[in-house]
């Protein structure tokens, strides 16, 4: 679809936060203008090294803080309105989390923000506990918990409030590769159900995998937007993938590219992704069982 | 202009218990917000389950060891010293759980960033610091009726009963007492670093607390300009003296009513009123999670 003819979410314009010292001194400059528009349904992630501004541009897009320049909205919305946070959900790069309280307790505690009924907000907490795989250990404090424990909890609190826009801070970031392509799973199931994700995450396989779009920051500059595909496309280089050819085929291929004045890279057996390889050999072994 | 504001000062106590009055609504009003008592409850949770319970275990032993010695050292007013000793300890405890819990209430939300996840959802800063404060409140009450037990426990198995009639508006005072200060520290930690909060807490709870020995001082300066500068710094400071009648409670020229008691109970409603609509204004402009860039 065309990008003119979908809703967009989140607009930022001309973005600028510049953190000052006490004395008002400019300490960073954490983004500096940075223009983006980010689409209903889509998944889009925020790139760059650290310090690249990519949790600062999530406060921001969550009203937490304030931009220095330029504006911001949310569903046409300042970000500091309260009418917009019912359709927002934020799991951070920590899961920060009420440490004497267990997920039952932080849930609930949550539900009530929403002003959820008890009925509503009971049936919700049995659900998403299921779908995050914390039902056993619903009863624990969070405090107990593992980093992967925590970040599905705080993955929970997201899908309680079932919102339009999920905005997920390194949401793979401290899960094994099980753990990880659950994590995924979620997120492309979002996306199924219409929602539109923004992420932000280091490990560039993981973005690669799942996102549609992919904006490029370094040091609080905007350096690239644009789709996965567009990115990744290396446009003078063509791939064949092929099964059960013959030497003979093979040295046909080869002839062919040679005599159509092309220049041959490379021919052998794809390989698959490490990931890949791990999760079907762990698959492969609970079938076993 | 003072013709006109003559019979305000004359009903002023009856004023503060109607003002008073009016507070205690808004606050009523305020926590049947779901929200709001979402946050009270989970801040009294969190708050309860840290380890503020062994300091009131604490409390109970050195009451009991205080005040039996107390009423040794002063015969023929045993009664009257253990009940001093006693609402000095509450007091003393008192203060130093409500400024350690309503000091932290806030800061630690923003310290583990829950205030983050406080923020993605529908919230006010409304419900956030009433919540808060409400919480410290709710935690403060727990803490003083527990430790007000023990003291008229103590008071009821003693040959003294006939003091309770002053014992226990004396602990009720204190519970008020610690509310205006929990809504100050509240306050306080919209604009003011933990540790600053803490110092300047007991500082103001300190000048609070000779609010007439203070006032007598400034009346007696030489500088004109100076002695407006106080008297107006003072009038800021609430008057936590007049909540504190364990020493003057017993003499003969001090008449504990119940329209001085409404009325103090009223003046901490509205002063606490007044402190935590400026806490959540302060906080409405208060930018978070600044300390950390990415």
């Amino acid at each position: 679809m065309d990008s003119m003819d979908r809703n967009v979410v989140v607009k930022t314009v001309d973005l600028t936060k510049v953190y000052r010292t006490f004395w008002g001194k400019t300490y960073v400059r954490a983004l500096n203008k940075v223009n983006l528009e980010i689409y209903e349904g889509e998944i889009f992630a925020l790139l760059g090294p650290n310090g690249s501004g990519k949790t600062t541009t999530m406060k921001l897009l969550l009203g937490i803080m304030f931009p220095t320049k330029g504006r911001v909205e949310v569903f046409g919305k300042s970000p500091r309105s309260v009418e917009i946070k019912k359709d927002i959900g934020f799991m951070p790069e920590e899961s920060y989390l009420y440490r004497f309280l267990n997920a039952d307790e932080t849930l609930r505690f949550y539900a009530n923000l929403m002003g959820l009924d008890r009925k509503t907000r009971k049936n919700r907490i049995d659900e998403v506990l299921q779908m995050v795989g914390l039902t056993e250990a619903r009863r624990r404090r969070t405090r107990e918990y593992s980093k992967g424990m925590s970040r599905r909890i705080g993955m929970a609190q997201v899908l309680l409030k079932d919102p339009k826009l999920v905005i997920l801070d390194e949401p793979t970031i401290g899960l094994d590769p099980m753990g990880a392509r659950e994590m995924k799973d979620v997120i492309l199931d979002l996306k199924q159900r219409g929602k539109t994700v923004i992420l932000s995450s280091h490990l560039l396989a993981d973005v690669q995998d799942i996102c549609d779009r992919i904006a490029i920051l370094h040091r609080g500059d905007l350096i690239r937007t644009d789709s996965v595909e567009n990115l990744l496309t290396i446009e003078d280089t063509w791939e064949i993938v092929a099964k059960n050819l013959t030497d003979q085929t093979r040295q046909k291929v080869r002839q062919v590219i040679q005599e159509g004045g092309g220049d041959l890279q490379k021919i052998g057996h794809p390989r698959e992704s490490l990931e890949s390889l791990f999760l079907k050999t762990i698959k492969e072994k609970e079938v076993e069982k | 202009m003072i013709a006109f504001l003559k019979p305000l000062k004359t009903y002023w106590p009856q004023i503060q218990i109607g003002l008073g009055a009016v507070c205690l609504a808004l606050f009523v009003v305020g926590a049947s917000s779901r929200k709001v008592l979402a946050i009270a409850l989970n801040t009294i949770k969190e708050e309860l389950r840290k380890k503020i319970l062994y300091l009131l275990v604490l409390f109970g032993v050195i009451f009991l060891a205080a005040s039996s010695a107390m009423s040794k050292v002063q015969p023929g007013r045993e009664g009257e010293a253990a009940a001093e000793a006693g609402l000095f300890v509450l007091g003393l405890f008192g203060m130093l759980t409500t400024i350690f819990s309503a000091t932290t209430a806030l800061f630690s939300e923003i310290r583990s960033r829950t205030i983050f996840l406080l923020f993605s959802h529908p919230v006010w800063s409304f419900h956030i610091i009433l919540g808060k404060f409400l919480g410290v409140a709710g935690l403060v009450f727990i803490s003083v009726s527990l430790m007000g037990l023990v003291l008229v426990g103590y008071f009821i198995i003693s040959p003294w009963t006939d003091l309770l009639i002053k014992i226990i508006p004396a602990v009720v005072l204190v519970f008020f007492q610690l509310m205006l200060l929990t809504a100050m520290c509240v306050l306080g930690s919209t604009v003011l670093s933990r540790i600053t909060n803490i110092l300047l807490s007991m500082i103001l709870f300190f000048l609070g607390t000779g609010h007439s020995f203070f006032t007598e001082i400034t009346e007696m300066m030489k500088v004109p300009v100076m002695k407006h500068y106080v008297r107006a710094f003072l009038f800021i400071v609430p008057d936590f003296e007049k909540f504190s009648i364990r020493a003057k409670m017993f003499t003969a020229d001090f008449s504990l009513d119940a329209t001085y008691v409404l009325s103090a109970i009223g003046d901490s409603l509205l002063r606490a009123a007044i402190m935590v609509a400026l806490g959540i204004l302060f906080f409405r402009l208060k930018e978070v999670g600044t300390e950390r860039w990415e």
